[in-house]
């Protein structure tokens, strides 16, 4: 497990939009994630390989200075075990309330980095053309909402097709850059190697992203 | 990649708290730079000292752990 943390597409488009005056809301929202498919962080992730149970966290955000005054946006946040597990993703998102997530249960996408169908465990609530993340790759969800046989694009914001798509695997969904909503919205994501924590052991995470 | 492709630099730093308020600090967990130096030197080097510094706490723990059941 590469220890790699990454700023999203979708935070680069976030950035940009604050700047041309778009309404901020600060990304605040710690969580993590326990995935054992878990591959490395990449910005073309829209979410996390697999969230934990436990909430997000709303953590505690500051400017601080690395080099010149206040050319650093920092958040802390910490978050406790609900129960034995291993740690190996942390997240910095938009949204507490955890978007839309549930497993693959087959479809040919499953072992194929070209097959177009995917059956998950619960029925896919968001609308049609919303975008999921599995493992690391992103797909779009171009049929069968309200249902739990969907149509999917893979490969999409410039992630690469996976041929190791697996049952079980975690499918959540995720906003590419262009799309908002449905508490979708991933500004950073790191991935390391596993740390196991015992019930009521936390994990306080400081994420610091240096405009310096 | 490519510097041109990273505008910012960003770093996730760790602390484990265990159950019994013991704090463990792993320090940089995570880190993406501009600089090529700095970049080469995290994918070399920084990166295995953070993985080894959570395989050290992860050992700890199960230290710990075996202790307390042997008491």
């Amino acid at each position: 497990m590469a220890t790699v943390v990454v700023y999203t597409n979708r935070a680069k488009d976030l950035i940009t939009s604050w700047i041309n005056g778009g309404t901020p809301t600060a990304p605040k929202a710690v969580g993590w994630g326990n995935s054992t498919a878990a591959p490395t962080a990449a910005a073309t992730d829209v979410a996390p390989f697999g969230e934990a149970a436990e909430a997000r966290v709303t953590g505690t955000s500051s400017v601080v200075t690395t080099t010149t005054t206040n050319d650093t946006y920092q958040v802390v946040g910490t978050i406790t075990s609900a129960s034995g597990q291993t740690i190996n993703e942390s997240i910095l998102a938009v949204a507490t309330t955890k978007p839309f997530s549930t497993t693959v249960t087959g479809g040919t996408a499953v072992g194929s980095a070209v097959g177009t169908t995917l059956t998950v465990a619960a029925s896919y609530t968001p609308a049609n053309n919303t975008y999921i993340q599995v493992r690391g790759e992103v797909m779009q969800v171009t049929a069968g909402t309200g249902t739990t046989s969907l149509t999917v694009a893979r490969g999409q914001n410039g992630s690469t097709a996976s041929a190791s798509i697996a049952n079980s695997d975690p499918v959540t969904l995720g906003n590419p850059p262009g799309t908002s909503g449905n508490n979708g919205d991933l500004f950073m994501h790191a991935s390391y190697t596993g740390l196991a924590l015992s019930t009521g052991d936390a994990l306080q995470a400081t994420w610091q992203l240096k405009l310096t | 990649m490519h510097s041109a492709d990273i505008p910012a630099d960003a770093e996730l730093h760790l602390t484990i708290i265990r159950a019994d308020g013991t704090r463990t600090p792993l320090g940089r967990t995570a880190v993406i730079t501009r600089n090529p130096i700095k970049r080469a030197w995290w994918s070399l080097i920084g990166a295995r000292l953070a993985s080894r510094r959570i395989h050290a706490a992860n050992r700890d723990a199960a230290h710990a752990a075996a202790r307390s059941q042997e008491g």
